[in-house]
Order: structure tokens, then C-alpha cells, then sequence
């Protein structure tokens, strides 16, 4: 592989011819698929001029077209035909002029059941990993299917056990048959087609049926393609391949394995009486439960009639009444008083809100300020009065201390001559010193003679002076 | 009762058959109402007479599924011999 990445280009320039990459797929191929073993189911065998073999070789998923040439075929100990398993030795080379690669086969061995047997383990292990034995993946078989497919040969007894059961267990039954070769090259391709036919035509439930054979005969139910048509069925299937002992992969991957056809039969569907007698138990279970209740009921209506309000209804009743009654007057009374009281609120708070209520109550409270004010005035006015008085008598006080008037009235003002200060001490004036003597009429300059330093006695001529 | 008695027509067996097992459960409940109780077993009754004539409504048929020529699906009655 490495080598043919190598070599790619991806250059529109570089384009390679068809030939030169065809050459090199060819290159490519017979230097790595060379000299070895595949295991796979012959078909589409012919034989060119009773020479060459051409055949594919295939599995489940996978086919490759095989060739035997002339040279290697003498070497065969036995026939290559179709549906048979394989063993091939050979090469991958690729045919040009088709564009085709194929396996040149050198030798061919047939497989051998012990090899089947690892085969077939190996496929059981394939898909056990594809999880197609989980029971999680099993689907319930209907109780009661309207129509029951079978995949089976018609001509066999297979077909007549199980119509003998169905006919026993549920007498009007609906079969449909999809007859099938159930051995042979084309047996599992056929069971493949059965399934789907019967999945489009629509039925309930599946049996797929084979009496016993050999491992060989049996081969077609272990195929990979049978087991994964099987599994990927949405109809339950029900499977019975060969006897009890034989367990086939198609047994396995069903959803339901029945050891027989005919346990296959009933299990496809419940016996008819089975049927009428569960639901008879059921009705008998629904009836009896119903009985209990009704009878329960009926005891629990005499137990009330027992009671004393059906003895004696009047005097209970009549109490409820005076019970009714006293709570009726407590509220009603209750209620009045409370009325009432939020009434008078009421009023009061409307009354307040009145325009001319307002007005009025403004008009009173101007007047009452007006009554205090005339209250308030004479105070007022006497007081005015008594500071007046207290003014004039302070002025008169105050007239009869002016030196002026003590002058008119006789007194005299000694003053110095230059400074005209008043002399009001002995201490300030010398002996000899010259001071004007003022009087109401003129003034007297003098000189002063002599200080007597000693107060004049003014007292007993006191009057005279005021 | 008109519309659960068409209901109950349209039934699959095991649907009719379930229906009538979780009616029988809910009537074992001692909880239910007894009112409620009387239609239930109404409905169960008409449940179980559904379940026996699906039992018998089907006739024998053993047909074989073939395809024709133009590719569609028949099942046509075969006769078998013993």
C-alpha cells in the first residue's frame, strides 16, 4: 500500500493514463495478495470449455470472482460446484482489459466439517460480539397472532405437525406458508427471501421449521446471512431446526427456540381453551371483587341506619336549629354594636370633612384669638403708661441737678482764668491766684487771699439750700 | 358509555386482555370509590365479551404465500394431503 501512496500524484498536469494506473494497481495488488488461503461458498460456477473454472467465492458481506486454470484443475480430487465450501490457495491479479482482480486459484480443498465446526464457532463468537444472542433483543411472541407465518418446506411433514398442533390448540387459526428448499445450494438464500416476503405481506408471528438432518443438511440455518436476516426481523420469530440435539445459529439468534416443530406450533400460539379459561378467571376475580364491594356497601349503609341521627333525626335536628339560632343572635347583636360604633366614627370623620364645618370652626378660633387680644391690650397700655411716668420723673430729677439752675437760684461757679476749669477743691488753686467768680448776673475776678483748709459747716441751713 | 363501547371494539386482543387485567387491579384496590367501581366492572365485563369473540371471530385458513409474475405478493388456499 505504502508503495501505491507513494506513487500517487494529484497533479492534473501528471494525469496518468488508464493503463499506467490500472499497471500499477496490478503491481500493486499480485506484490501483496500473493500465495495465500480464503475460505468462501462457491457460486455462479461455469466451466470454459470443459478447462478452466470461473466461480466467486463468498461470504456474508463479500465476494470475489475465482479462476482455476487447466494446468491446476487436473490436481482436484474432487468436483467444484455451488454452495460448496471452500478452501483456496492462490493469487489477487487483476484482469486489464475489465478492469477486474481476481483470485488465481492453484489448489482448492474442500472444508471439512471439522472445520465447519471451527467456522462455525467462529461465526457464533462473530456474532454473539454483534450481540445477536442478547436476550434484550428477544421480542414477546403475541398471546393471540391473527396470522401465523411459516418458513418451511411445504411438501414435508414439517408443515403437517404443525398444522395438527394449531388445529388441537386453536381451531380457527390463520396460517400463511412460505415454501422454502430447506437444504441445498440455495436453501439459506431462499429462507432470506421466505422472511422477507412474509414481513411485507404482514404477519403476526414466524416459525421457522426444518426437520432433522445431517450437520451438512442443516448448514443453510448457520449462515451468517440467515442468522442476520433472522435477527434483523421486527416479526418475532420463532425457530426449530432438526431435532432437540441440533442447535443451529438461526435457533440461537431467534426470538423464541422451540425444540420441535411442533412445540414450535404451540408456542406460536396459545392454546383456545387456555385462553377461555383466563378470562373466565379474571371474571370470576372482577365479579367476586365487585360482590365484596356492593356487600361492603350494603353493610356500611346498615351500620349509618344504626346511627342516631336515623333513630332519632327530629331531636338532632331541632338542637342544630337552637345551635344555628344562638350563633345567629350572638353575631347579629355583635355585629349591631360594631355597626354602630364605626357609624358614629363615621360621622364624625364626615362631619370634620364639611366645608362650612371648617369654615365655622375657623371663624371660632379668629374669634377666640380676637378675645385674647382684647384681653391683652389694657395690660399693655398700663405698663406704657408707668415707664412714661417713670421717664418724667427721672427728667425732673435730672433738671433740678443742672448747675445753671443752682446759679440762678444764688449759688456761684468758681472757675480759674485761663483754663476755665472748675474749681471744685482748696487743693487747686494757690494763695494769690487769680479766679473768676461766676453769678447769675455777671462775674467777679479775684484773688484769693488765703486757703482755710477746714469744711464750712453747712449743717441747720440745709433747708436753705434745696 | 357510547364512545367507551366503540373503543372497546377497536381492541387487539391483548390489548382488550391487559385492559381488562388493570381494571380487575384497579377494582381490588379498596380504595375505589363505588361509584367509579360500577363502571369499571361495566367496562370489564364488556372487556371480557370483547377478548371471547376475538377468540372465535378468525376462520381456519392455510394459504401459501407466493409471488406472481408482476413482483406482488398472494396467499392462496392450499390443500394438504395427510
Amino acid at each position: 500500500m505504502e508503495y501505491f501512496l507513494n506513487n500517487i500524484n494529484n497533479n492534473s498536469q501528471e494525469a496518468l493514463s488508464v493503463s499506467e494506473l490500472t499497471a500499477r494497481i496490478k503491481n500493486t495488488l499480485s506484490n501483496h495478495f500473493t500465495g495465500l488461503w480464503v475460505r468462501g461458498e462457491v457460486s455462479n460456477f461455469y466451466c470454459h470449455n470443459k478447462r478452466h473454472l470461473y466461480f466467486d467465492l463468498n461470504d456474508a458481506n463479500a465476494k470475489i470472482r475465482a479462476v482455476m486454470f487447466y494446468s491446476d484443475t487436473v490436481n482436484l480430487d474432487f468436483k467444484i460446484e455451488n454452495g460448496l465450501l471452500l478452501n483456496l490457495f492462490g493469487s489477487i491479479s487483476v484482469y486489464e482489459k475489465r478492469g477486474e482482480y481476481q483470485l488465481i486459484a492453484e489448489k482448492a480443498q474442500k472444508v471439512s466439517s471439522g472445520e465447519l465446526l471451527l467456522a462455525l464457532e467462529e461465526l457464533r463468537k462473530k456474532l454473539n460480539k454483534l450481540g445477536y444472542f442478547d436476550p434484550a433483543c428477544k421480542k414477546p411472541v403475541p398471546l393471540l397472532p391473527q396470522k401465523i407465518g411459516a418458513v418451511t418446506s411445504v411438501g414435508g411433514s414439517v408443515l403437517h405437525d404443525i398444522i395438527t398442533v394449531l388445529d388441537k390448540r386453536f381451531g380457527n387459526f390463520h396460517l400463511i406458508v412460505r415454501n422454502v428448499n430447506v437444504q441445498g445450494k440455495t436453501s439459506a438464500d431462499e429462507i432470506c427471501e421466505a422472511l422477507d416476503d412474509l414481513e411485507e405481506f404482514g404477519v403476526d408471528v414466524i416459525i421457522i421449521a426444518r426437520g432433522g438432518g445431517s450437520f451438512e443438511d442443516l448448514w443453510a440455518f448457520n449462515t451468517e446471512k440467515v442468522a442476520k436476516k433472522v435477527f434483523d426481523c421486527k416479526i418475532p420469530v420463532i425457530s426449530a431446526v432438526g431435532h432437540e440435539t441440533d442447535r443451529t445459529i438461526c435457533d440461537d439468534v431467534a426470538d423464541v427456540r422451540a425444540a420441535t416443530p411442533s412445540v414450535a406450533a404451540a408456542l406460536s400460539i396459545m392454546n383456545k381453551n387456555d385462553f377461555i379459561i383466563k378470562i373466565s378467571e379474571i371474571n370470576g376475580r372482577m365479579y367476586k371483587v365487585q360482590k365484596n364491594k356492593i356487600n361492603r356497601a350494603f353493610r356500611e349503609i346498615d351500620y349509618l341506619i344504626q346511627r342516631r341521627i336515623f333513630r332519632k333525626p327530629k331531636s338532632i335536628i331541632l338542637k342544630n336549629i337552637q345551635d344555628f339560632e344562638m350563633t345567629n343572635k350572638y353575631f347579629l347583636e355583635k355585629s349591631e354594636t360594631v355597626f354602630k360604633n364605626k357609624t358614629s366614627i363615621l360621622n364624625h370623620t364626615i362631619k370634620l370633612l364639611d366645608r362650612k364645618y371648617i369654615i365655622s370652626r375657623i371663624n371660632n378660633s379668629r374669634i377666640a384669638v380676637g378675645n385674647h387680644y382684647k384681653k391683652l391690650h389694657p395690660l399693655l397700655n398700663l405698663d406704657f403708661a408707668n415707664k412714661k411716668n417713670r421717664l418724667n420723673m427721672l427728667l425732673n430729677d435730672l433738671n433740678s441737678l443742672n448747675p445753671v439752675k443752682a446759679v440762678e437760684k444764688g449759688f456761684a461757679v468758681l472757675t480759674d482764668t485761663e483754663n476755665k476749669k472748675y474749681i471744685k477743691s482748696i487743693s487747686e488753686v494757690n494763695e494769690g491766684q487769680e479766679i473768676n467768680i461766676f453769678l447769675k448776673d455777671g462775674s467777679l475776678l479775684s484773688r484769693i487771699l488765703e486757703k482755710i483748709n477746714k469744711k464750712p459747716d453747712w449743717d441747720g441751713k440745709n433747708d436753705q439750700w434745696n | 358509555m357510547e364512545k367507551m363501547t366503540n373503543g372497546i371494539e377497536k381492541l387487539s386482543f391483548e390489548q382488550a386482555l391487559e385492559k381488562l387485567e388493570g381494571i380487575v387491579k384497579e377494582l381490588e384496590d379498596e380504595n375505589i370509590a363505588l361509584s367509579e367501581s360500577i363502571s369499571k366492572f361495566e367496562e370489564g365485563v364488556k372487556l371480557s365479551g370483547h377478548c371471547l369473540n376475538k377468540l372465535n371471530e378468525a376462520e381456519k385458513r392455510i394459504e401459501e404465500l407466493t409471488r406472481t409474475k408482476d413482483g406482488s405478493l398472494i396467499a392462496k388456499e392450499i390443500e394438504l394431503k395427510d
